[in-house]
C-alpha cells in the first residue's frame, strides 16, 4: 500500500510539472494601445484640466462612457473648446479661488463629458446633465451655443487664425450650462457629505413625480425655486443651490417674491440651510462665491477664446 | 507482480499529462494584440487611400431611408474631411468640406467613431431636428474587413453594411458627380423603372429606395430595394434577382440604368438594364412654366406660371389681384388649385386673413376645407397644353364649380367673422399655355 501512495504521488507530480511547464507569461501587454493622436487641444486639456484638477475633459464621443439609452451625437469640437474655456473660467476657478488649490482637485468629477445633442426623453423632456457617483459629470446639448453666441472668425472664415466669441443670449448659456454644472456639482457633494435632513422636511409632502405638470408659478408658491425642483428633495437641494449662484440677486429676490408669503419663507429657509451646510462641512461662504462669480461673468469678454498654446 | 502495478499508473500519468499539452491555442497571439493590429489596419488602410473612400450608408436597420453616399479623407492625426450627397440637406453646397475628428478604439471589435460632430456624418442620427434620432442612423461602424480598394464595416446599432470604396478622384469631385447624377435623374421625373422583361420597380419620393412587384401587380407582394449613388450610376444595398438575373451595380446611360455586374441563373455574365418610364398622360414640369391665357367669367386674360417649390408646385400670377399655388402630379400630368391661404388683405382699417374657397353655385355653398378645390387636366392636341378646370373630387356631395376670394380677421377661417372681397367672383373654364 505505501509504495502505491509512493507511485501515486510520483505521478501526481509528474503531471504538475508537464502541466507547469507549458506556462510561460507572455512578455507582450495585453493593454491596447491607441491609435488616436492627440491634438493642441488634448494638450492644452492635460495642462489645464488633467494635471491641476485630475479631470479628464472628455470631448470626443466614446460609446462605453456615454448612455446607451439615449441616441446621442458628438459635440461640435469647437464648442467644446468653448465650454473648456468656460468651464474653466466660470466653475472651477472659483471655487479655487474662494477655497485653495486642493478643494477641486479632492472633489471635482474626475470625469467631464460633454455631448452634442440633447438626450430626449419619452416622455418629451430633455436631460440637460447628470452626476454619477461623484465621479463623472454629463453636459447635453453642448451643439446648442449656436443658438446663443456668434463665433467671430479672425480670417472671416474658419478657425485657423482664431476667433473671438460673443455671447449673444447669457441667460441661456447660463441655464443650459452653468446652471447644470453647478447642478450636478451640488448632487457630488451631497453624495460625499449628506445635507442636513432639516432640508427635507420643509416641502414635505409637495414633492411630485411628474414635475412637469405644475407651472414654474405654482412650483415657486409652494417653495420651490424651479418645478424641476419639486421631483424630488436631492434635485430641490441642488435646484437652490445651483439657482442661487447662478442668478442676479435680482432674479433671486423676485423667486422669492413670487413664492408669496408660505412658498418665499420656504425658499429663504432652504437657502438658509444650503448656506450653513456649505460653511459647516466645505467652508465655502456661498455669499463670497456668488460676488466672484458675479464678477467673473462680467469679465467673460476678456477671455482668449481661442488661444490654446501650451507651454 | 508488484512492477506490473506501476504501468497503469505510468499509462495514466502519460494520459492525464497528454491532455494539458493538447489545449491548443486556435489563434496564435492573444485577443487583445489581435485587436490592436486590426486597429492599426484599420488606420493604416483609411489613411493610405490617397484620394480618400467613397462611402455608401445606410441609416436605420429597416433600410427605410435608403443609401446616402459621402467621400471622406482620414488623415493620420485623427482628422477627417468629408462631403456628402446630403450637402442640399445641411450646409447645401458639396464644395464645403466639413473636418472633424474620428478615432478607431477597440472593445468587441475595431470600430471607427466619427467622435466630434460632422454636418455631413451626423445628419442621420442627429436627435436634434426631431427630438428623436428619426433616421436612426449610427456614427459608430464596427471593421469587419479591407484591403486598399475596398473596405467593409457594419453600423454597431443598424448592423447595416457600409461599403468604403477607394476614390481615383478628390472627394469633392466625387460627389458633385454623384449630387449632379442625383438631378439629372431626378430631372427624368420617372414614375419607376422597367426591366427588360418587363418587371417594374417604382421609386420612392423622398429617398433611394425602390419598390420590386415581382407578380407585376401593385396589389400583391412587393420587394424594397435600398440603393445609393456613386459617381457614375447606383450600387443596390444587396445583390437582387429579377427575372433570373442578378444585379447589384449600375452605370446611368441614356435615361436608364445599365447593370455592370449582371449574372444568369447559371452564374454567366449577362447583358441586364432597368430603364425609367412615365404615366401615359406625363407632362414634364417644366412645360408648364411660363405664360398663359385663362378663360375667366367668358373673359380671356394673361396670367403666368412660376416655380415655387420645383417638382412640386407653382405660383399662378394673378387672380382678382392674388397669386394662386398651384400643385403638380408626374403621376397624370395635372395641375391642382385647392383651397388655400393667399395673404393679407386690408379694408376698411382692418387687416385681414385672405382665403380662396371653391364654391358650388348650384345650391351656392362656400368651403374653406382643405384639399378641397378643381384638378385641371390637359385637353389639347399635338403637344398645346390646354388645361381644362374640374372638380377634384374632395367635396362630398358638392361640386366645385366656381371659387372667390373671402377673409376673416384672424387666421382661423370658420363660419363667423367672414367677409366676401368684392368681384373676385371667378369661374374657369380653360387656360392655354401661349
Amino acid at each position: 500500500m505505501k509504495r502505491l501512495f509512493k507511485y501515486t504521488l510520483l505521478a501526481a507530480f509528474s503531471l504538475l510539472a508537464v502541466a507547469c511547464s507549458e506556462d510561460d507569461l507572455s512578455d507582450q501587454s495585453v493593454i491596447t494601445n491607441s491609435v488616436n493622436e492627440p491634438t493642441e487641444f488634448d494638450a492644452w486639456l492635460e495642462q489645464n484640466y488633467r494635471a491641476p484638477f485630475n479631470i479628464r475633459f472628455l470631448y470626443r464621443y466614446e460609446d462605453i462612457e456615454t448612455d446607451m439609452s439615449y441616441d446621442l451625437v458628438p459635440a461640435r469640437e469647437i464648442y467644446s473648446r468653448i465650454m473648456a474655456k468656460m468651464v474653466r473660467f466660470l466653475w472651477l476657478d472659483p471655487y479655487t479661488e474662494v477655497t485653495n488649490a486642493h478643494f477641486m482637485r479632492n472633489h471635482s468629477p474626475r470625469l467631464m463629458q460633454i455631448i452634442g445633442s440633447g438626450a430626449y426623453n419619452q416622455n418629451n423632456t430633455l436631460l440637460l446633465g447628470t452626476a454619477e457617483g461623484g465621479q463623472k459629470i454629463t453636459l447635453y446639448v453642448g451643439n446648442w451655443l449656436e443658438r446663443f453666441m456668434t463665433i467671430h472668425y479672425n480670417n472671416g472664415v474658419d478657425e485657423k487664425e482664431g476667433y473671438w466669441v460673443e455671447i449673444l443670449d447669457p441667460d441661456q448659456v447660463n441655464y443650459y450650462y452653468m446652471h447644470t454644472i453647478h447642478h450636478e456639482f451640488a448632487h457630488i457633494l451631497h453624495q460625499k457629505k449628506m445635507y442636513p435632513l432639516d432640508f427635507n422636511t420643509i416641502s414635505q409632502g409637495d414633492y411630485v413625480a411628474q414635475w412637469t405638470s405644475i407651472s414654474e408659478e405654482e412650483a415657486a408658491q409652494k417653495g420651490f425655486v424651479s418645478r424641476y425642483g419639486s421631483s424630488a428633495q436631492a434635485e430641490d437641494f441642488v435646484e437652490v443651490f445651483s439657482y442661487y449662484l447662478t442668478w442676479s440677486p435680482e432674479v433671486w429676490d423676485a423667486k422669492v417674491a413670487q413664492g408669496g408669503e408660505i412658498g418665499g419663507a420656504r425658499i429663504e429657509r432652504k437657502i438658509a440651510i444650503v448656506k450653513s451646510y456649505m460653511k459647516d462641512t466645505w467652508g465655502i461662504d456661498m455669499d463670497e462665491l456668488r460676488a466672484v462669480l458675479a464678477r467673473r461673468y462680467a469679465e467673460i469678454d476678456r477671455l482668449n477664446w481661442s488661444d490654446f498654446k501650451t507651454e | 507482480m508488484k512492477k506490473l502495478f506501476l504501468i497503469p499508473i505510468l499509462a495514466l500519468t502519460l494520459a492525464l499529462s497528454g491532455c494539458v499539452n493538447e489545449v491548443e491555442e486556435v489563434f496564435e497571439t492573444p485577443a487583445s494584440e489581435r485587436l490592436d493590429q486590426m486597429m492599426k489596419e484599420c488606420q493604416q488602410l483609411l489613411t493610405a487611400a490617397e484620394h480618400g473612400w467613397m462611402i455608401q450608408y445606410y441609416p436605420s436597420s429597416s433600410l427605410a431611408y435608403g443609401g446616402s453616399t459621402y467621400a471622406a479623407k482620414f488623415e493620420k492625426n485623427g482628422d477627417v474631411t468629408v462631403t456628402g450627397d446630403v450637402a442640399p440637406n445641411t450646409t447645401g453646397d458639396v464644395k464645403k468640406t466639413v473636418t472633424s475628428h474620428y478615432s478607431i478604439n477597440s472593445s468587441s471589435s475595431v470600430v471607427l467613431t466619427f467622435d466630434t460632430f460632422n454636418d455631413y456624418i451626423h445628419y442621420w442620427s442627429d436627435p436634434d431636428p426631431y427630438s428623436d434620432n428619426k433616421f436612426e442612423g449610427d456614427f459608430e461602424w464596427a471593421y469587419v474587413e479591407g484591403d486598399a480598394k475596398q473596405m467593409i464595416f457594419r453600423g454597431i446599432k443598424t448592423d447595416n453594411k457600409v461599403v468604403f470604396t477607394a476614390l481615383d478622384t478628390d472627394i469633392v469631385s466625387a460627389i458633385e458627380s454623384v449630387v449632379n447624377l442625383k438631378y439629372e435623374v431626378s430631372d427624368k421625373l420617372y414614375m419607376g423603372y422597367k426591366t427588360d422583361g418587363g418587371a417594374e420597380l417604382y421609386d420612392d419620393a423622398l429617398y433611394s429606395v425602390l419598390t420590386y412587384y415581382p407578380d407585376g401587380n401593385t396589389e400583391g407582394a412587393y420587394q424594397k430595394i435600398p440603393y445609393a449613388y456613386t459617381p457614375t450610376g447606383i450600387t443596390f444595398y444587396d445583390p437582387v434577382t429579377i427575372g433570373g438575373v442578378t444585379v447589384q451595380n449600375f452605370a446611368w446611360q441614356d435615361g436608364a440604368f445599365v447593370a455592370t455586374d449582371a449574372k444568369s441563373a447559371s452564374g454567366a455574365a449577362t447583358e441586364a438594364k432597368i430603364e425609367g418610364f412615365h404615366s401615359e398622360e406625363f407632362i414634364h414640369y417644366d412645360d408648364f412654366i411660363g405664360d398663359w391665357t385663362i378663360v375667366r367669367n367668358g373673359v380671356s386674360m394673361d396670367v403666368t406660371l412660376t416655380e415655387k417649390v420645383r417638382y412640386q408646385s407653382y405660383t399662378l400670377s394673378k387672380i382678382a389681384g392674388f397669386d394662386l399655388e398651384v400643385g403638380y402630379s408626374k403621376t397624370d400630368g395635372s395641375l391642382s388649385i385647392v383651397f388655400q391661404y393667399v395673404g393679407r388683405y386690408k379694408t376698411g382699417g382692418v387687416n385681414y386673413y385672405a382665403y380662396m374657397c371653391p364654391w358650388d353655385a348650384k345650391p351656392g355653398y362656400l368651403t374653406w376645407s382643405q384639399g378641397v378645390g378643381f384638378v385641371l387636366k390637359n385637353i389639347g392636341e399635338d403637344g398645346q397644353l390646354v388645361m381644362e378646370f374640374g372638380d377634384n373630387g374632395k367635396w362630398g356631395s358638392y361640386t366645385c364649380t366656381s371659387m372667390f376670394f373671402a377673409c376673416w380677421p384672424t387666421n382661423t377661417p370658420g363660419s363667423s367673422g367672414r367677409k366676401t372681397i368684392n368681384n373676385t367672383m371667378t369661374y374657369f373654364q380653360t387656360m392655354t399655355k401661349k
